[in-house]
């Protein structure tokens, strides 16, 4: 896992990656900025200055998920797309192959590691912009902590898709390509009673809940995450949670075991 | 002390049902031996680069068994003490010479400070300090195949595993490369080396396997495929002197006022027409066994029907 990383870490470094979490972070930044300009009034006469504090910093939050979900973990799927079809590349795989690793363990590191590297940065890059809400809007809420659960899932997840398909196709454009297959279907799956309603046909709808509680369900969780940040909830969804993270990880078993058996 | 032992082994690579199945190796074996330089030869196609991914286990086995210093290649433990230069590399672009030699250590679990002091060791060996820290992509042909060198003895191994090492090095590279190989065959390593270049094979190696259409067409030392043991060259004044030689004795295949060479059933009889000569008051400056070059020898068996593999 040390060489792994070390060469993840080289790969990342490398590719300027940072810059681009680094050129986010600003613009949240500059957004905080901006937002704290405008002069906001109380609507309802006995409301406090806590108060508004209060909504100010889950407002902040809100905002926060909402980008988390629409922009920081696609980027990750974006960056990260290339990694394992570049590992694979002719002449190169001989070279990590020939190592006294198992490509189980070669495979399953190199993901981690790429998971954890983008995870850090797209964390770290959330926590500025949050730190800076704190400082410039006076709004400061722990339930941020929901948004980087939601980051940490979600990239996982998106992440081994894109070992799956990496491994499978070797090329980056379907890579992608495949993500966003996962992506649309998980969201046609969402809809599976709007889809049963329609259909009203039996086959049909057993097999689009079938499918549904396999696929992954990174929409229903941010929605979840969504809710709890607006404490409008207080019941978590597990099965989003659960049927997530095991997809994620039979997938990788999967992908593992795809691996063991190729030539290269 | 036997370090590779390939038996009986099969390589199939399925295209799919239109195309049909090719077959890369077909039941082969051979072993190299500890310390020894082997030589792997054979056309293009002829299965030499499958041979080394199979003993590294980066492609499948079909049938058959290979093992490494007694362990299967399924067991990574096989590939601890193992180097290995791939053909036509391409090595992480985002690291550094320095970085890729610091990779390799760490990847075979070599503590940080050894690896550190082997990595700056190797470097001066190949000589890439000057360019140690310099991106390898930013690379020469040349400058990769050391760079990959000195990757492949960071694990210090026991077994290092050459795919044209001296592809894209100049002769002076190349020459460096051979001295560092028969200084690696002296600290008792063993070395297999894959390479075009038959006469480079025949200046380091100890012994050749030459693989034609996944067939091993021929497996014997360098020295027994260089010679021709039934060819003798006789160098003597011979003058102007009518020299005819009783049949029994063996063929003239040449004849000139300085040398005569024989061709001979039994190689024992070159005493006899040492004899003869010394009766004929001829005087004999040498006598040797007439030489070939590892090409030609290389040529006729990849010529002849790969059943008659011999030792």
């Amino acid at each position: 896992m040390k060489g792994i990383l070390f060469d993840s870490l080289t790969e990342v470094r490398h590719r300027k990656v940072v810059w681009i979490f680094v050129a986010l972070t600003v613009l949240g930044i500059l957004a905080v900025i901006g937002a704290s300009a405008i002069e906001i009034s109380m609507g309802a006469e006995d409301a406090t200055i806590g108060d508004l504090s209060s909504e100010v910093s889950i407002g902040i939050v809100f905002v926060l998920t909402w980008i988390s979900h629409k922009i920081l973990i696609p980027l990750t799927v974006l960056l990260s797309a290339g990694v394992i079809p570049n590992m694979l590349t002719k002449g190169r795989i001989d070279f990590y192959l020939s190592k006294p690793v198992t490509r189980s363990s070669l495979l399953v590191s190199k993901t981690l590691a790429t998971w954890m590297i983008y995870t850090i940065l797209a964390v770290a890059s959330l926590i500025v912009v949050w730190l800076s809400g704190a400082i410039f809007l006076d709004g400061l809420s722990s339930r941020i902590f929901y948004t980087i659960a939601l980051i940490v899932v979600s990239t996982f997840c998106w992440v081994s898709v894109v070992c799956f398909a990496g491994v499978v196709t070797q090329r980056t454009p379907t890579v992608l390509a495949i993500v966003f297959a996962t992506f649309m279907i998980q969201w046609g799956l969402s809809q599976r009673e709007l889809i049963a309603f329609m259909t009203d046909n039996e086959v049909i709808t057993y097999t689009v809940d079938t499918l549904y509680y396999i696929f992954p369900k990174t929409g229903e969780l941010y929605d979840n995450t969504q809710s709890w940040v607006m404490g409008t909830s207080r019941k978590f969804e597990m099965v989003p949670l659960f049927t997530t993270l095991a997809f994620s990880v039979v997938l990788m078993f999967v992908t593992s075991h795809i691996f063991k058996r190729k030539n290269y | 002390m036997t370090i590779v032992d390939v038996h009986e082994l099969t390589k199939i690579y399925s295209t799919g049902m239109k195309k049909g199945d090719i077959v890369a190796l077909d039941s082969v074996s051979m072993s190299v031996a500890q310390g020894e330089i082997f030589g792997l030869l054979g056309p293009n196609g002829a299965g030499k680069t499958t041979m080394m991914k199979v003993i590294l286990g980066i492609t499948q086995i079909t049938s058959g068994e290979v093992t490494i210093a007694g362990l299967p290649p399924s067991n990574p433990r096989s590939r601890q003490r193992v180097g290995y230069l791939p053909e036509n590399h391409r090595f992480p672009d985002y690291m550094t010479g320095y970085q890729l030699l610091l990779f390799t250590g760490q990847m075979h679990g070599i503590d940080t400070r050894e690896y550190e002091e082997r990595a700056d060791r190797l470097l001066d060996l190949v000589g890439m300090t000057k360019w140690a820290h310099v991106n390898i992509r930013k690379y020469s042909k040349g400058m990769l195949q050391r760079i990959g060198l000195a990757q492949s003895m960071i694990p210090d191994p026991d077994l290092l595993l050459l795919d044209e090492p001296t592809d894209g090095v100049d002769p002076v590279g190349r020459t460096e490369i051979r001295e560092v190989l028969r200084h690696i065959r002296d600290e008792g390593k063993s070395i297999v080396l894959n390479s075009h270049l038959l006469a480079e094979v025949e200046t380091v190696a100890d012994r050749v396997a030459i693989l034609n259409k996944g067939r091993l067409a021929r497996i014997a030392p360098v020295e027994e495929l260089t010679s021709r043991q039934s060819q003798y060259e006789v160098e003597a004044d011979f003058g102007n002197k009518l020299l005819k030689l009783p049949e029994e004795l063996g063929r003239t295949v040449m004849l000139s006022s300085r040398a005569l060479t024989v061709e001979l059933e039994d190689p024992e009889k070159i005493n006899d027409i040492i004899d003869h000569l010394r009766f004929k008051q001829i005087s004999i400056k040498s006598v040797r066994p007439m030489k070939v070059s590892l090409e030609q020898s290389f040529m006729e068996a990849v010529a002849q029907p790969s059943e008659e593999a011999s030792e």
